[in-house]
């Protein structure tokens, strides 16, 4: 009982502050408030880490009770000021009894994958190499620039990682008072699974409708490899899934229909989020704001200018907040002297990147396609069904939706090229497609699930039977 | 013709949801069952479950050994299993590691030296499926090997 409530403390820890702040935004303010709590908690763990991570890099503020509690009460205050200046007016919406199936198979698998963090220690690979144990080193010192990382005799493997996961393990287990052998922040990493449904229901329901939308959500939550896979998915502590949520949910706000500048922000924040979570999320951010100025691009004709200004604004102000953490990570990293890492940047600089991107096609492309389409136990097929709602569904890649679905595509792509890129330079890429490549996927999930709906809304559309048939459980 | 594929795509779809829905609601229905039977275990027996009795053991004996702010060679035991190191490592921190490496190829005594850091006055072997590890004074670990005819 002491575990469970701890992880749950854990986890409240980020959603109250973070669904506090989301009253600073505008766009995210009018959100229903499930849909909010999913961009609360990404926001929390954002803003109450990462202004640890700062705080103790630039002004060695030790990561104890004191600094860990006052920060989430600032942020939680400032979030606070934000609700009481904004009245806003509500709206009643009817819940669907489909959409509250749906949502329950959600609360269901997410209760399931909080009870596996509750009842075992952590067992994956890269949570113990790595996050977990930088954690540990972290949570001694209470510094991000402990002597184990920036010395360079000890052994830590990929020490210039940035640590925002690490720090927000640490936040949990001090205000938690966890002993040694308490991994309570495994709660923490449990709750971006709801938080990644929730997100994608937003978006989804926004640009493909309530049904295709829980459709997309329950599909979603029944993939293995996304919750109850212990290398990689929410029962792990491996940062592929919190990338994906930050990279995926900037995107949500970048991508959105209706404008507001301080979207722009909000997106800036989780996107630097991506930037300390993983060395990756540096390339996925600028791809971010890349499939974000697409969407303008492609209708350069045909929107307003002042729309198109707005967009302009939303999109500098991303750049602008991206800029400052990608400043501020490199300064940490500037810090720790590198040792048992990949150095992928001198790999590539040593110029074999581009023969190799074309001439690894024949090796590679044998292990890509069993690890995306063969691994049943881990997609239970699922990759078989995207491609052949992709083919039915392909109208939505062209006409009114383009300007959508494009960018959502290229937002999937975008980790997949990183991991290409990645396979052209490393001396055993077929040993790293085994074990990374279904982690790119899962980088990328959030715009392919929103894809997905889109092109489930395309063949409802098509097919309209079922369409007429589910339309019926709504009543 | 795209209609007929939409339909095919769908249905498709239905049975991959049905599937999948209801492995991971049956999954989480017995993790929740296991989360309930085992609520009253310590760190300590949930580590011996998940683990093994063996390994939990050695790494309380190394912790009773090494204090926190301490350091220590890491050697791999089970050369042909590579987490062994890593988990002990994980387990032990903060406690400072200086891997080595295998134990069957450390090299010659002197360049053994040369690579021991003064602060690591204990050395720890990893073994793989979670076999015990074990801990053991520097010099003792030099004059084993020595007594062995060199690393």
């Amino acid at each position: 009982m002491r575990e469970l409530l701890a992880n749950l403390a854990g986890i409240a820890l980020f959603a109250i502050p973070g669904f506090a702040l989301t009253g600073l935004f505008p766009g995210l303010r009018d959100l229903p408030w499930m849909r909010r709590l999913g961009y609360g908690y990404l926001f929390g763990v954002a803003t109450v880490a990462g202004s640890l991570y700062m705080l103790s890099a630039l002004l060695e503020v030790p990561l104890r009770r004191p600094a860990i509690f006052g920060t989430a009460a600032v942020l939680t205050a400032a979030g606070l000021a934000g609700w009481v200046r904004a009245r806003r007016e509500r709206r009643a919406r009817r819940l669907r009894l489909a959409t509250l199936v749906l949502a329950l198979a959600g609360v269901a698998v997410s209760a399931g994958v909080l009870a596996e963090a509750v009842a075992y220690p952590l067992r994956d690979w890269d949570g113990r190499m790595h996050w977990s144990a930088q954690a540990r080193y972290i949570r001694h010192e209470g510094s991000v620039l402990p002597q184990a990382i920036v010395r360079g005799q000890w052994f830590i493997n990929h020490p210039r990682y940035p640590v925002l996961l690490p720090v927000a393990q640490v936040a949990v287990l001090e205000a938690t008072g966890a002993g040694e052998d308490e991994p309570f922040f495994r709660g923490l990493y449990s709750a971006f699974l709801p938080a990644f449904l929730l997100v994608l229901y937003d978006g989804a329901r926004r640009w493909a409708g309530w049904l295709p939308a829980g459709l997309a959500v329950a599909a979603a939550s029944g993939l293995p490899f996304l919750t109850f896979f212990s290398e990689g998915g929410a029962a792990s502590s491996y940062s592929d899934l919190p990338l994906a949520c930050f990279y995926g949910a900037a995107l949500v706000l970048l991508l959105r229909g209706r404008v507001f500048p301080s979207d722009g922000i909000a997106a800036g924040l989780l996107l630097g989020a991506a930037v300390l979570t993983k060395n990756e999320g540096t390339i996925l951010a600028g791809f971010a704001l890349l499939a974000a100025a697409l969407v303008p691009a492609l209708r350069l004709l045909r929107e307003r200018r002042r729309r198109l200004l707005l967009k302009g604004a939303r999109l500098g102000a991303a750049a602008a907040v991206l800029l400052a953490v990608l400043a501020f990570f490199l300064f940490w990293r500037s810090q720790v002297p590198n040792r048992q890492d990949e150095m992928y940047g001198e790999l590539v600089a040593a110029g074999s990147f581009f023969p190799n991107v074309l001439t690894r096609v024949p090796e590679l492309a044998g292990p890509v396609l069993r690890q995306t389409f063969l691994t049943w136990d881990r997609w239970v097929g699922f990759w078989w069904v995207a491609a052949l709602v992709l083919l039915a569904g392909r109208g939505v890649l062209k006409g009114r939706r383009a300007a959508l679905s494009w960018p959502l595509l290229l937002g999937f792509a975008a980790p997949l090229a990183i991991a290409w890129g990645a396979y052209a330079v490393h001396w055993q890429p077929a040993d790293l497609v085994r074990v990374t490549w279904e982690r790119f996927l899962v980088q990328g999930s959030l715009p392919f699930f929103l894809l997905f709906a889109l092109l489930l809304r395309e063949c409802l559309r098509r097919s309209g039977r079922p369409q007429r048939w589910l339309a019926r459980l709504s009543q | 013709m795209r209609s007929l594929l939409a339909s095919l795509a769908l249905g498709l779809f239905a049975v991959h949801l049905i599937v999948s829905v209801s492995w991971a609601a049956l999954t989480s229905a017995r993790t929740v069952a296991l989360m309930v039977r085992v609520r009253n275990e310590t760190p300590f027996q949930e580590r011996s479950r998940s683990y093994s009795p063996e390994y939990a053991e050695g790494i309380e004996a190394i912790r009773r050994a090494i204090p926190r702010d301490g350091a220590y060679i890491l050697v791999n035991g089970t050369p042909e299993d590579l987490g062994g190191p890593l988990w002990v490592k994980y387990d032990l921190a903060p406690r400072r590691a200086v891997f080595l490496g295998d134990l069957g190829s450390l090299g010659s005594i002197d360049r053994l030296r040369r690579r021991m850091p003064r602060a690591a006055r204990w050395v720890v072997i990893a073994y793989g499926s979670y076999g015990r590890p074990t801990v053991i004074e520097r010099y003792k670990f030099v004059q084993g090997l020595k007594g062995r005819g060199g690393a």
